[in-house]
């Protein structure tokens, strides 16, 4: 659909509402075609964020470009962005039909193109048929197809998308994932996601801000969000995570050897700025922790008793005490290897999966 | 034993005593102080009214032709033309009012309610006792458009049909304003922002997505507005004076002055019917009017 | 509305909370103790009320009153014809053709001097039928705001009648509608200027035709024409001049003249049939028109009295004499029919 796909560059946007800092100096730049997610917990800004791409609000400062034009001062309906709303904010009043025909007749296309582009929009996700139900007689999957079909058909320059499975259930959320992961390489809009939902961000997205009280705390693709977090905000946001703060000692090649109290020293890399006898923090995913019974511990593992378990279906997390620290692990839910509440288990990593996270 | 018995009256196989026990009070206040007196009057107008009182013992149509004559027909006529002309304002009104006051913030709400409901702190005959010192010939108004040099005699401002729309408007233009301030604080406000990302221009939001989902409460309030006005006493009489007498006024002179009671049950009937007929029209209009009604 | 208020129903349901209401407080005051006087609000209750002549009732004979009060003297008969099978009220005043009109469908009992001794000295006049005396009454009088006449440099009006036809008054001009009592003396009086009289109509509805345009507005009340004269929007009016001196009194800035013949407005008073205090019934109308009450109101509120021994009347009984009478009986049964006329012919000219 389309020509070829316009990107997003927001300069030093600012929001404020009273007092507060809604967004505070943000740079984010989206490439053309890209699936860009913004991620965080809620009241981050990360819907001020949306809302000021959208035109529903206006800066108090910085720009935004979508493909060459500044449209930071254009009125909402001058952008050309498709929004699809958590609430989905379906024209009670119109049928599906006339619901995704709106745009098309504020853009005054001739009617009778409409009727095709509005069914080949309701093709797209899924609803070919329904075009002359009320919203109402819908379900709740269906209303976000609907809404979905209604932001795609006026081949927007940008697709942005508010938190839009957050009002599914669990089931059909996941079906709605893979559906819109299908329909972005059908695509090829530019889209923006908000979500709060790591899984949601890292299944669809090509790269993700993670957002934090009005600003950005790092942008990458998904894996490289993941292992290598720029703080220890990120790192624990994306998922549970060990933290061990331990000593510089000595540093060479860039690698620090740093030691943990109750732990064996590890090897990792230094952080600029890190001299000997600094304090240091370093992450490890608990996939990373290997346990073993404690009779078969190897070289450097630490011996502990597990004190929690929690099984997760696929996987199962544990919790080991061990020295002085609790250790989270987590392992597939196989017939071997499993634990007991209380056994005592050996707990091994390989120096290579540890991060080094600044403060 | 007791749980069974409730349970036959929630499934509705029957109805027990004791339900009646709860409908009772309603229907015997509906009854005793709507029904039976309409019922009483709709009886007492098919009588004939003789110099000693009402003959309870013959019957006759002939209050209802007597509403034929062409006098009946003129005052009907101008109560319709007064009450439809009052709530076509307020439905003109309503709009503007209504979304500058769902625009405002809580506080903001209720100082500007408490000010469109102030005309109802006032008894009816004070505030039209007032009216009239505003738009007398030396009233407020004539006089100060006078010293203005605006005009050189004083414009028919009361004791007239204008009277009547400009003594009634204020007040009942509350039960248009309020159904539909309540529709417009209750729209999804992201409605507007669908619609605007989709191209829409405000005025084009408001004609397609706002005035199409808030038409049945402005529709709702304008019926309330119009038996409002077909209803009205206090301000016909004393702001539209004896040459403009509208049905209620000409329903209890007969009542009360002629001692026609007959008579003036007919006039109460025609009324009734006349103004209910036009809340039908209405009531069809919002269940027809709205993009095949399927709701 | 009027027409729901008066349902048989309604009323049974009303009398029997009263009835209850009454039992409830039997036992503290016997139920016979209250007088039920059913007139118009205004003097009346400014008499019993505010100037103390309720308490004096009660010192003199042990009765109290209650005032049940009413705008307009159709509206007392509509009340009284309301409660006519199950009377709450026991005295009614009005002006006297609603009070004929009411006596015509049987509300009232017949009344004597046995009963009430004071009625030997009303003058013979005030005696119109058996169940209906004439309590005090009123003459009617051309009513005038003396700043706009000053200001406009007219005459005084004399004490003609005719002076309401004066070509100035167009465009400045108050009568009451035909359908109020008050209304209608005006129309017999334009008719006997004109020659005609309450027997031939015509010239007065002419005369009304002729005046029409020029009415400012048909006021139905006291107050609302005092409201015309005081704002300026008219300057002369028609009606008693007891309210006349009434109005002055308020600071309407009016005088009065009573033209020649006197026009005389009788207000009648009666018990109800089937009266529920019957004794203080007759206690209270003994009272009303004694010479005590009846002086009072002569000196406060101008009413021409009935009441014989009483020395203080604005006008002498005797010039009663010389008044022209109203055949009452012709007026009521016409007045459907005039109120048509005027209704359809006078009211539409502007």
């Amino acid at each position: 659909m389309g020509g070829a796909p316009a990107g997003l560059e927001a300069r030093s946007l600012v929001k404020r509402f009273g007092a507060t800092t809604a967004v505070d100096g943000i740079d984010i730049a989206v490439r053309p075609g890209e699936f860009f997610t913004v991620l965080g917990p809620s009241g981050c800004g990360k819907t001020t964020f949306l809302r000021l791409v959208a035109g529903i609000l206006a800066p108090d400062g910085g720009s935004i470009r979508i493909g060459a034009a500044d449209l930071t001062q254009a009125p909402i309906w001058a952008r050309n962005i498709g929004l699809v709303f958590q609430n989905y904010a379906l024209f009670p009043h119109m049928t599906v039909a006339q619901n995704v025909g709106f745009g098309l007749a504020m853009r005054r296309v001739p009617r009778a193109d409409r009727g095709p582009r509005i069914a080949r929009a309701l093709e797209t996700v899924r609803l070919d048929g329904y075009g002359g139900r009320r919203p109402s007689e819908l379900s709740g999957g269906q209303q976000q197809r609907v809404a979905l079909a209604r932001a795609i058909v006026i081949e927007p320059d940008l697709l942005l998308l508010d938190e839009p499975l957050s009002n599914l259930d669990a089931r059909l959320r996941e079906d709605m994932r893979s559906e819109l992961a299908d329909l972005k390489h059908r695509l090829g809009i530019t889209t923006i996601l908000v979500t709060h939902d790591i899984h949601e961000a890292f299944s669809l997205s090509d790269r993700v801000a993670v957002m934090r009280a009005g600003r950005v705390e790092q942008v990458g693709a998904p894996t490289e969000l993941y292992e290598l977090p720029a703080n220890r905000f990120v790192a624990g946001f994306l998922g549970p995570v060990n933290e061990w703060t331990g000593r510089v000692g000595a540093i060479a090649d860039g690698t620090a050897e740093v030691e943990f109290a109750g732990l064996r020293s590890c090897r990792v890399p230094a952080l600029a700025g890190w001299r000997g006898g600094d304090e240091a923090t370093v992450i490890l995913r608990p996939e990373r922790l290997g346990l073993t019974a404690a009779s078969a511990a190897g070289e450097g593992a630490v011996v502990g008793r597990i004190d929690q378990v929690a099984h997760l279906g696929n996987l199962v997390n544990y919790r080991v005490a061990a020295g002085g620290r609790a250790l989270l692990a987590q392992a597939p839910a196989g017939r071997t290897g499993r634990f007991a509440l209380g056994d005592r288990v050996a707990v091994a990593w390989d120096d290579a999966d540890l991060a080094p996270v600044a403060p | 034993m007791i749980s069974g018995a409730a349970g036959r009256s929630a499934l509705g196989i029957r109805l027990g005593g004791s339900v009646w026990l709860f409908l009772g009070p309603a229907l015997l206040l509906m009854l005793a102080a709507y029904l039976a007196p309409l019922f009483d009057t709709t009886i007492v107008s098919l009588h004939p009214n003789r110099p000693t009182g009402i003959d309870r013992d013959s019957w006759t149509i002939a209050n209802y032709l007597r509403l034929l004559d062409t006098y009946y027909g003129e005052v009907l006529l101008r109560t319709l033309r007064v009450s439809l002309l009052i709530t076509l304002f307020s439905v003109l009104l309503a709009y503007p009012v209504g979304v500058w006051l769902a625009g405002l913030g809580p506080r903001g709400q209720a100082w500007a309610i408490l000010v469109y409901m102030s005309p109802w702190f006032v008894n009816a005959v004070v505030k039209s006792f007032g009216w009239t010192l505003i738009l007398g010939n030396r009233g407020l108004v004539n006089r100060g458009l006078q010293s203005l040099g605006l005009i050189d005699s004083p414009l028919r401002l009361m004791l007239n049909e204008t009277g009547i729309v400009i003594g009634l408007l204020p007040g009942h233009f509350l039960f248009v304003l309020l159904p539909l301030w309540a529709a417009l604080k209750g729209l999804d406000g992201n409605l507007r922002w669908a619609a605007m990302t989709l191209g829409a221009r405000p005025w084009q939001v408001f004609l397609r997505v706002t005035v199409p989902l808030t038409l049945p409460a402005l529709l709702a309030g304008a019926i309330i507005n119009f038996t409002m006005n077909m209803a009205a006493f206090a301000a016909p009489a004393l702001l539209g004076g004896t040459r403009t007498r509208v049905l209620s006024f000409i329903a209890y002179q007969v009542n009360l002055e002629e001692l026609n009671w007959p008579f003036g049950g007919a006039l109460a009937v025609a009324m009734l019917v006349v103004t209910l007929g036009f809340v039908m029209v209405a009531q069809g209009l919002t269940r027809g009017g709205l993009g095949g009604g399927r709701r | 509305m009027g027409p729901i208020r008066r349902s048989s129903f309604l009323r049974l349901a009303f009398g029997a909370a009263l009835a209850a209401a009454a039992a409830g407080g039997a036992a503290a005051q016997p139920a016979n103790k209250t007088v039920y006087f059913l007139t118009w609000g205004g003097t009346v209750q400014q008499t019993l009320e505010k100037e103390g002549w309720g308490k004096k009732f009660t010192e003199a004979t042990g009765y109290t009153v209650q005032l049940v009060p009413k705008a307009t003297g159709p509206e007392i008969i509509a009340a009284a014809v309301a409660q006519k099978d199950n009377p709450q009220v026991d005295v009614v005043q009005s002006d006297l053709l609603p009070f004929l009109s009411g006596d015509d469908q049987g509300l009232f009992r017949p009344i004597d001097v046995k009963d009430i001794p004071n009625i030997a000295k009303l003058a013979s006049v005030a005696r119109i039928n058996p169940n209906a005396i004439m309590t005090y009454g009123d003459v009617m009088a051309i009513i005038y705001n003396h700043e706009v006449f000053a200001q406009k440099k007219w005459a005084e009006p004399k004490a003609e009648w005719g002076e309401l036809m004066r070509p100035e008054f167009r465009g400045s001009l108050v009568l009451p509608p035909v359908n109020t009592t008050y209304g209608l003396y005006g129309l017999i009086t334009l008719a006997r200027v004109h020659g005609g009289s309450e027997h031939e109509i015509g010239p007065g509805f002419d005369a009304l035709k002729k005046l029409a345009p020029g009415i400012v507005e048909w006021p139905t009340t006291f107050a609302r024409m005092g409201q015309f004269l005081q704002d300026g929007s008219a300057a002369v009016g028609f009606y008693s001049s007891s309210s006349a001196a009434e109005m002055a009194r308020r600071g309407v800035p009016v005088k009065y003249v009573v033209p020649k013949p006197l026009f005389f407005t009788g207000t009648a008073a009666g018990i109800m049939k089937n009266a529920p205090n019957p004794e203080g019934a007759k206690a209270f109308l003994n009272w009303w028109i004694s010479k005590e009450v009846m002086t009072f109101r002569a000196e406060r509120y101008g009413n021409v009295t009935m009441n014989t021994e009483v020395t203080s009347n604005p006008i002498p009984i005797a010039a009663l004499n010389e008044m022209q009478r109203v055949d009452y009986a012709t007026v009521n049964a016409r007045r459907a029919d005039w109120i048509k006329v005027f209704e359809r012919e006078v009211l539409p000219l502007k």
